[in-house]
């Protein structure tokens, strides 16, 4: 079927399972590159895969499978970060159920989620690649793993495809657990299924109106959602090529991304916020010479907060190199229905200034004259979605233009958290106040304007003062604009206060530039005070100043709130500078630096 | 956007502590003199993204590809450049 010139892939959607999807191609166009792995795009340096070979490969993991357990079997997937693709395509095969992990890192909590989530998925064995072997067998073997098979995908003879005979799933089968990031100690599987696949790579490609021509690729880890499910299945369900990149290879050069898009002619490119910073900071007069991004037409930005300046900052640098501001697609998903939400075609990003007083009443209108504003991206439609935007307290379905929690219901929400009924129920089985339901509850904080969707915040991390909604992401941004001195990275967040009273205390974290200036953070550090209380009518139990890094941040950039509030409360933060409400000494618990051990650098 | 600096791939250890003292300075938009060789660079702030970042930017001046784990098993300038210049005795930096 072909609809304005462009194959509509409405059809991916009603194949009887993602095996289907994938065969098909192999079936059809056999000697396609299904997959190319970049180790240096400026002298095109790579390994490809056609269809017809990802299919053998896939067939020969498969019967491995199929001769040692039972359909329905969990299957552990520890690969280097862009390595997971034969391995998941091997499991779907046999009929069993992928677990993506990351590779158990040298940190000890590394290591601690990635056996919690082996003993909580009750896995049968465990796939990698020859080149992580030895790693992998010494981590597997202690605890929950011990008495499990680890194989290396690529050391199977494809000679054993022969074996393979097509398991009996469908649409309803489990294809993966997708464990959310969650906390360490309480790691949550999302349960995808066949069907889930399918309709979500549908979505994404009709949505966004994804010509069948475009290549797709990037660096994206594929234990991440984004890096599996809005990268490589799109391609591969779709029979496009899928071009891959290690995110260490991004992170030490990042033109090195921007030269893959361009020589390998990759339309399609997802990465999160802070990649599109990265990029700008980092990339030098001379690496912009010969670079050509003018194919680029989906500059994805997905899996953290979307921010307008920096999209518009990326437009404007590589312009120079042929990047056109229509490329910018500010995307909005969650791992709890598959990845992809809603987005919208390549258009001039579309941009709202909502005023910032509404805002903290928990309505969404547009901000008119000198009124203080806020510019939240459009994240498109959500098409393929029934949403509603409910009060989370009330489950009230709340009108256009005001701001509630993203509820969501359709063919691409998954089933659950794999053994966690209570949880699932939750999370997945809300009923509006009105007795409409199962709705999926996203934990995001947004509103419906002119019919699109924009997410305003998380709902836990929202501070609630005297019953107003604090997003900290523009007391964040606030502060930032009207004081030079303070650094990139902030965290403001609230603690419960301890005596019990109703209203919670609000702290203030923030990088500086220059630690060493005494003098200056504390004048810093009362002016912020001042700040907060004219722009936001708010006083600060706790102003506290830290250095460059000070600040957590997860792998992909997201400020981790949450942490630095438990590392506040439970006195771990080192900091520079420390003024603290003296009523509220014995919440906010904070060393200065100079009592602190030294630390060792974060790992990615 | 910076402007990277060039130096002769020369691995003495005289051009590539300031070298390397320079660069996470800028890295981390801090005066070099606020930084010591003798300690961790994680004491400074520098972090992992910006870890990778330094590594890669070493890579680029000495012409060839390094363990992006090199900060994490020598953290301290003089250690990451006595692993450079090859005086600590067989220990492989390539990655």
């Amino acid at each position: 079927m072909t609809v304005g010139g462009m194959v509509s892939d409405a059809d991916i959607g009603d194949l009887p399972d993602a095996i289907t999807a994938v065969r098909r191609w192999a079936d059809r166009r056999p000697s396609a590159e299904a997959l190319i792995w970049v180790a240096d795009p400026e002298e095109q340096r790579d390994e490809r895969l056609t269809f017809a070979e990802l299919d053998l490969r896939a067939r020969a993991v498969a019967a491995w499978l199929q001769q040692r357990m039972p359909v329905g079997s969990r299957v552990l997937l520890l690969n280097s970060p862009v390595r997971f693709v034969v391995g998941f395509l091997g499991c779907l095969y046999a009929g069993m159920v992928a677990v993506p992990a990351p590779l158990p890192g040298r940190y000890q909590h590394e290591q601690r989620r990635v056996r919690t989530i082996a003993s909580d998925a009750q896995v049968s064995a465990v796939l990698t690649e020859t080149a992580q072997l030895g790693v992998v067998r010494e981590f597997a073997a202690n605890g929950p793993l011990a008495a499990v098979e680890v194989l290396a995908t690529d050391s199977i003879p494809d000679s054993d495809a022969t074996a393979w005979r097509l398991p009996g799933v469908n649409r309803n089968s489990l294809a993966l657990l997708q464990y959310t990031s969650g906390s360490t100690g309480d790691p949550k599987g999302v349960m995808v299924t066949h069907g889930n696949l399918l309709h979500n790579s549908a979505s994404l490609l009709k949505g966004l109106q994804i010509p069948a021509s475009i290549r797709f690729g990037g660096w994206a880890p594929q234990y991440h959602d984004m890096g599996l499910m809005a990268q490589v299945l799109p391609a591969l369900f779709g029979g496009s090529t899928c071009v891959l990149m290690d995110p260490t290879t991004f992170l030490k050069r990042p033109v090195a991304w921007l030269r893959m898009i361009d020589r390998y002619d990759i339309g399609w490119s997802p990465a999160p916020n802070f990649a599109y910073d990265y990029c700008v900071e980092r990339t030098t007069d001379e690496q912009m010479r010969g670079l050509d991004l003018s194919r680029w037409r989906y500059a994805a930005n997905g899996s953290e907060p979307v921010r307008v300046e920096t999209m518009r900052k990326f437009a404007e640098t590589f312009a120079e190199a042929g990047f056109s501001a229509t490329a910018c697609c500010p995307c909005y998903g969650l791992a709890e229905a598959t990845v992809f939400v809603s987005g919208a075609p390549p258009r001039a990003l579309s941009v709202t200034r909502f005023d910032a007083a509404e805002l903290v009443e928990h309505r969404a209108r547009p901000a008119h004259g000198a009124a203080a504003a806020r510019e939240l991206p459009s994240n498109g439609a959500a098409t393929t979605y029934d949403l509603r935007i409910v009060d989370p307290a009330t489950r009230d379905v709340l009108e256009p233009g005001q701001i509630g929690e993203i509820w969501l219901r359709g063919p691409s929400v998954a089933e659950g958290y794999w053994r966690q009924p209570g949880a699932t129920a939750a999370v997945f089985g809300a009923v509006t106040s009105q007795g409409d339901g199962a709705y999926l509850r996203t934990g995001d904080l947004g509103t419906v304007h002119d019919g699109e969707l924009y997410v305003t915040g998380r709902l836990k991390e929202v501070v609630i003062m005297r019953g107003r909604n604090l997003y900290p992401q523009d007391v964040e941004h606030e502060l930032r604009s009207q004081h030079k001195e303070l650094g990139a990275v902030g965290a403001v967040f609230s603690l419960p206060a301890s005596d019990g009273a109703a209203d919670d205390v609000l702290v203030a974290v923030h990088e500086v530039r220059n630690p060493r200036d005494q003098a200056g953070l504390a004048r810093l550090a009362a002016d912020m005070r001042r700040t907060l209380s004219q722009e936001f009518g708010v006083g600060a139990s706790g102003v506290i100043l830290v250095r460059r890094g000070g600040v957590r941040r997860t792998t992909s950039g997201k400020t981790e709130r949450t942490a630095m509030a438990e590392l506040v409360r439970s006195g771990q933060l080192a900091a520079e500078f420390v003024d603290v409400d003296p009523r509220y000494q014995d919440v906010v618990s904070v060393r200065t630096a100079s009592d602190a051990p030294s630390r060792r650098p974060e790992r990615v | 956007m910076p402007n990277r600096m060039h130096v002769a791939p020369n691995l003495s250890a005289e051009l590539l502590t300031p070298w390397i003292l320079a660069q996470a300075a800028s890295l981390l938009q801090l005066e070099p003199e606020r930084l010591r060789a003798d300690r961790p660079l994680s004491d400074f702030g520098l972090d992992s993204v910006r870890g990778i970042a330094l590594i890669g930017d070493l890579e680029e001046l000495i012409g060839r590809d390094l363990d992006p784990d090199l900060l994490w098993d020598h953290p301290a300038v003089n250690d990451l450049v006595a692993v450079l210049t090859g005086a600590h005795n067989g220990e492989a930096a390539g990655g």
